[in-house]
């Protein structure tokens, strides 16, 4: 909806600004006017702002995550049968938006947090096309228990979990990583071996 | 505008006639460089990657802000020479 509203647009646009700049002697005349600040500012302005924060909520998404060969494994994770996979259970268990599964688990909800992921996404599209990709692709920094509790902290699962007793404020403190206990983040080993879950 | 009555045909006075033929030549321009940015943004929209993403933010977007910048320009330099503003 919002993409054909903004081709359209951007297509009326076309015209008026080419039309413009066949004949700009139409800004001798009150409807050419409007119609050049139609077609020549406002239109074009819109198309390109719009198509941007289009642009920019297309770009979280799982599948353009994925649109990359070097991430073509960690998205076969979240299919693995393995219970104890985080990936794989938030994404079959529809723990977490299928459609955002990357970007929800991948991004710092603190206030810079989503600019942040956005600016680590250009330098993933620069090492994609014109870097060196590193044989073995890490995060940049430990995973941070704040994703995680951003979530799970009023959780009743979570709070009452015989794991967790005693642990909470320790992982509310992050002085306790999460995936200390949870450390099968992306189940390689069993994309590797072609075991996945199928849903009946 | 200055127009001259004597003749059949109005004719402008050729500083009115430079000027107008000037702001053209800007709103031309300005048009070029949005059509040339839309255009981008339509093929980038239509072929959706990472890479067009940073055609679609970077070329893009920089040509048709560019062009607006040229146009609001032109209107506003044209609007001086006929010290409307």
């Amino acid at each position: 909806m919002q993409t054909g509203l903004i081709l359209v647009i951007a297509l009326v646009a076309v015209l008026v600004a080419a039309l413009g700049a066949a004949s700009p002697t139409f800004v001798n005349y009150r409807l050419g006017r409007i119609g050049l600040l139609a077609g020549i500012a406002v239109f074009p302005l819109f198309v390109a702002f719009g198509g941007l924060a289009v642009g920019v909520e297309q770009s979280s998404k799982t599948e353009f995550c994925l649109s990359c060969h070097e991430m073509t494994d960690y998205g076969r994770t979240l299919f693995v049968d393995n219970e104890e996979a985080l990936a794989a259970v938030h994404y079959q268990n529809r723990l977490i938006d299928r459609d955002t599964t990357c970007y929800r688990c991948h991004t710092n909800y603190a206030l810079f947090g989503h600019v942040s992921a956005k600016f680590n996404g250009l330098k993933h599209v620069y090492v994609h096309y014109l870097g060196e990709i590193p044989e073995e692709i890490e995060l940049y920094e430990p995973y941070p228990n704040s994703i995680c509790l951003e979530c799970h902290e009023d959780g009743r699962s979570f709070l009452e979990s015989e794991g967790h007793d005693g642990e909470i404020a320790a992982l509310t403190s992050g002085e306790t990583s999460c995936l200390e206990c949870h450390d099968v983040a992306h189940d390689t080993e069993s994309v590797d071996a072609r075991n996945f879950w199928q849903a009946n | 505008m200055d127009v001259s009555t004597t003749s059949a045909e109005p004719t402008l006075e050729p500083s009115v006639a430079s000027g107008l033929r000037q702001s053209a030549r800007r709103i031309r321009r300005a048009s070029g460089l949005i059509v040339i940015g839309l255009l981008i943004e339509l093929l980038a929209f239509l072929y959706w990657t990472p890479f067009t993403f940073i055609v679609f933010a970077s070329v893009g977007l920089t040509l048709i802000v560019g062009g607006v910048a040229w146009y609001v320009i032109a209107i506003l330099l044209y609007l001086r020479e006929r010290k409307a503003l």
